[in-house]
């Protein structure tokens, strides 16, 4: 923009080349005064427009029907930049492995500013309930900071995440963030984020998925029953016959005149039926051993996503904060997925119980694994762990520690895994916590 | 042993109906046997007492026991099931059924409901 006055300035000093010295020093004189009085008014006109267009921006800012929050990720940019020179590039794995570098940074993000509308939607009394750093808003049990992390990591040009975040009232709100990420470590200094409240779209989102899992789990419970009562019709049959040819070979040896045929008869006929009875006992099995596995190929990481989703509720009120970690491009399992996602269920909320009356922070970590041939997804809490005397009894049937515990949790998790060709297993150091983990067969493997 | 009361066993299990044969005649009874209920209906007129299975191919135990009941009401009914649900035994209970037995049982109990039904000492 100060192109202008150079142009002008060497136009005319192309004219004032055939003029005598005496002139041309008096005009070059006259040319700077004019530059600098013509710059000068240009800096001004400028300064005034820049003026002009930040109030217009805030106003926006300021006035739009959208929750808007500018925020300073600096730390977060130099922290990237840090990591990234000492070669670590997978920012999932690093901060999995080391979430309270995680919780340092999210204490060093500052939340400079934020709109009418955020006040309004938040309920907060003004803006100052919301300034300051971004770990007073976003609670420990969120676990959506670090993927913000690997978005800047990954250089994408936006990124937006379902998180959720503490009013000031202390009640929580889900909410959509949604932001441009900078280019540049300059850019990290001020981010706009817009957040839109989803607390009642993720509620129902919440209530779907239990349906859709209740309503699979209500079927196979319709099924079991069916077969059941099926397969206790077919051994009830002959054990019936068995207890009445039985009965009836004493009665009719204890006769007066003890009738050996018929008691003979009988005997033989009781031998006829316990031969039946195993008969139906030995096709059940080679039925339900061969019968193929509900469910084809799935991918283990969006089951345990999906599992994670239908706790997500429960695992906030138990204060855990969930980090994820699965191994890239991973193959394939041959399950059933609802059985699967049920003992993902049944160790996440085991893990986040665990740790629920500790006071620090209760990090759940959750990897996802390929070794050799097969899948190994680990559940590790940060709880009291478990004694050495109990570890042993722990999928034990009708085995609890938990007040009102049925005791069948992991002695089911344990079968279904086993049942799918799984091996599970538990590590434990008391005062450090414990690991749950199972692995099931890769597909071809 | 020649002059005890006819009892008709209606079962589609051949095996259940030779046990129960051999001890009904053992207390003394008479014994007519049918594989289904049509049978029953088609050739059981001569009987004292009837006792059925529920579930059979057919017409099943509960549908027989109501024929019965409309043909001849005075006829003593035992039902007998492998499936020995509520809803089965109330149904059977409010058709009139004399007793309601889950297989397996014993002995002593089903000679129990045979004396009550027919007064005989067996």
């Amino acid at each position: 923009m100060l192109v202008a006055p150079s142009l002008a300035g060497g136009v005319a000093l192309t004219a004032a080349a055939t003029l005598p010295p005496s002139w041309m020093a008096a005009l070059l004189a006259i040319i700077g005064l004019g530059c600098l009085a013509g710059g000068a008014t240009l800096a001004l006109r400028l300064a005034d427009r820049q003026a002009e267009s930040e109030a217009r921006s805030h106003a926006v800012f300021e006035r739009a029907g959208i929750s808007m929050w500018r925020e300073d990720w600096t730390a977060v940019g130099h922290a990237i930049i840090a990591l990234k020179q000492a070669g670590i590039h997978d920012m999932q794995a690093h901060f999995t492995a080391h979430p309270d570098e995680a919780r340092r940074l999210r204490q060093q993000v500052v939340i400079r500013d934020v709109n009418a509308f955020t006040v309004q939607m938040m309920g907060a009394p003004g803006k100052q309930a919301f300034l300051g750093t971004l770990d007073r808003i976003l609670p420990d049990t969120d676990n959506t900071f670090i993927q913000w992390i690997i978005a800047f990591a990954n250089d994408a040009p936006f990124y937006r995440s379902e998180a959720h975040i503490t009013r000031p009232d202390g009640s929580v709100l889900d909410t959509l963030f949604v932001a441009a990420l900078p280019d540049s470590i300059d850019g990290f200094r001020d981010i706009i984020v817009t957040s839109i409240d989803i607390t009642s779209f993720k509620a129902a989102q919440a209530r779907l998925v239990a349906a859709e899992t209740e309503v699979a789990r209500a079927a196979r419970i319709s099924t079991i029953g069916a077969l059941t009562a099926g397969i206790a019709h077919e051994v009830n049959s002959p054990l019936s016959a068995i207890v009445t040819n039985a009965e009836a070979c004493l009665r009719w040896l204890r006769r007066p005149q003890p009738d050996l045929a018929e008691a003979e008869a009988a005997a033989a006929d009781v031998i006829a039926d316990a031969t039946r009875a195993r008969d139906v006992v030995a096709r059940t099995r080679a039925f339900l051993s061969n019968s193929p596995r509900r469910g084809g190929p799935i991918d283990l990481a969006e089951t345990v996503r999906n599992a994670m989703l239908l706790v997500e509720r429960e695992l906030r009120d138990l204060g855990a904060s969930v980090h994820f970690d699965a191994d890239e491009d991973l193959p394939h399992i041959v399950a059933d997925p609802i059985q699967i996602q049920q003992v993902v269920v049944n160790l996440l909320l085991n893990g986040a119980q665990a740790m629920q009356d500790m006071p620090g922070p209760r990090d759940l970590t959750v990897t996802l694994r390929k070794d050799d041939e097969s899948m190994r997804l680990a559940v590790h809490d940060r709880g009291v762990g478990i004694a050495p005397e109990i570890l042993p009894r722990v999928f034990d049937p009708f085995y609890s520690t938990k007040p009102g515990g049925m005791g069948m949790g992991l002695a089911i998790c344990r079968n279904c895994v086993e049942a799918h060709g799984g091996r599970m297993g538990v590590a434990s150091t008391p005062g450090a916590g414990t690991t749950f983990q199972f692995s099931l067969p890769a597909q071809g493997a | 042993m020649a002059g005890g009361p006819i009892i008709a066993v209606v079962d589609d299990d051949a095996a259940i109906r030779t046990a129960l044969s051999r001890l009904l005649r053992s207390l003394d009874y008479r014994v007519r046997l049918f594989a289904s209920a049509e049978a029953f209906l088609a050739d059981g007129d001569e009987v004292d007492c009837l006792v059925t299975d529920v579930q059979m191919p057919g017409m099943n135990g509960l549908e027989l026991q109501r024929a019965v009941r409309r043909s001849r009401p005075e006829l003593p009914v035992i039902i007998i099931t492998a499936f020995p649900e509520a809803a089965i035994r109330e149904q059977a209970v409010a058709a009139g059924a004399r007793h309601f037995l889950s297989k397996p049982f014993a002995a002593e109990t089903i000679a129990q409901c045979l004396r009550e039904a027919t007064g005989h000492a067996g």
